[in-house]
């Protein structure tokens, strides 16, 4: 246990230094937020509200509607917020009510986060797959902006017009399509997603 | 711990520059990959300005964490079914597994839409093999919910 909340804690150190200040900034504000909305939570009815709160950023207002949107059947299912912080906690916890056989649901060491018991089995096993899947590679968390450098170089030599966009008259409409939902190197990343979609099929098949 | 994390990036730099030998370490080490874990952002952020207005911007911190959420709700209904069909000892988890899940994790508004759907994509498989009219079938769906 204390190995694997070391390894955790310096998971988190590596994707600290590896971030931008900027994202640094961000994801120190989402923690805070993520602490503020666990606090909401245990006060609060409506739990999905503090995690809204906790997971939009304030500066673009318009996802919220979406995220709200989202978040009103859970309302009624009191579905729990699990922040990425958390994870040691709740590895902790796992071993926690393994060893003590607490019936209740609890998240947190401290005070206990009430879940819709239909899901609370899943929700432990999920955890339990979550924490194998850490454990096995410890890098889990990191991203990547691209998974094939060949692919990256090619991006990179590609010639470019006004905006930044590729230049292609014949594919135009796809270029632009592609360009404005996501950068070249993500388009990259969804043309890889798309083989590996596929070759999984083929196997069971 | 730096030593062993230095190793670490080592193996992973090797992989995504050998494709082959980068399926058969991870199949031989049963590693798990991100775009493994994660479905493909470009798609979660198509999905996600398909409800927003025309002029609307998503950032990127939205799609990874929108990506994240879509990713581990998959996640737990198909770990629900899966366990079903274990006890089962049914090796193959159908539609009928994924709706039973989602009604058993009590998420009935999305339960009865999804059989719907699901009976009407049998038909079409039965009497066509096109997929646009299933993607539009999908799509009227949604509309639905």
């Amino acid at each position: 246990m204390t190995t694997s909340t070391r390894d955790i804690s310096d998971n988190e150190a590596d994707e600290q230094q590896q971030s931008e200040p900027q994202m640094q900034h961000l994801s120190a504000n989402g923690i805070s937020h993520a602490g503020i909305g666990t606090q909401n939570v245990q006060y609060a009815t409506p739990p999905q509200l503090g995690t809204g709160h906790a997971v939009v950023p304030p500066t673009y207002p318009y996802p919220d509607p979406y995220y709200r949107s989202i978040f009103a059947p859970y309302d009624a299912q009191t579905y729990p917020p699990q922040p990425y912080g958390g994870n040691p906690m709740v590895h902790l916890q796992l071993m926690g009510i393994q060893q003590a056989g607490v019936p209740l649901p609890t998240d947190t060491v401290e005070e206990p986060v009430f879940v819709n018991a239909k899901q609370y089995h899943g929700i432990l096993r999920r955890r339990q797959s979550r924490a194998k899947a850490e454990s096995e590679k410890k890098a889990a968390r990191n991203r990547k902006p691209y998974l094939h450098e060949s692919r990256h170089l090619h991006a990179l030599r590609r010639a470019r017009g006004c905006g930044g966009r590729f230049l292609n008259s014949k594919k135009d409409e796809n270029q632009q399509d592609e360009v404005a939902s996501t950068d070249e190197s993500q388009s990259n990343i969804n043309l890889n997603s798309d083989k590996n979609e596929l070759a999984p099929s083929d196997r069971t098949s | 711990m730096g030593d062993n994390i230095g190793k670490v990036l080592d193996r992973e730099g090797f992989k995504y520059n050998f494709t082959a030998s980068a399926s058969g370490t991870s199949a031989q080490d049963g590693v798990i990959k991100e775009q493994d874990r994660l479905l493909p952002i470009a798609n979660v952020g198509r999905i996600m300005k398909q409800i927003l207005p025309p002029n609307a911007k998503i950032s990127k911190e939205a799609k990874e964490t929108m990506q994240e959420s879509v990713s581990e709700f998959i996640s737990f209904v198909t770990g629900e079914a899966s366990d079903k069909c274990h006890k089962e000892k049914r090796k193959t988890v159908n539609g009928d597994d994924i709706c039973w899940a989602l009604a058993t994790l009590g998420f009935d508004d999305y339960s009865e839409p999804l059989k719907r759907y699901l009976y009407k994509y049998r038909e079409m498989e039965g009497e066509r093999a096109n997929q646009n009219k299933g993607s539009n079938g999908y799509e009227n769906n949604i509309a639905n919910i």
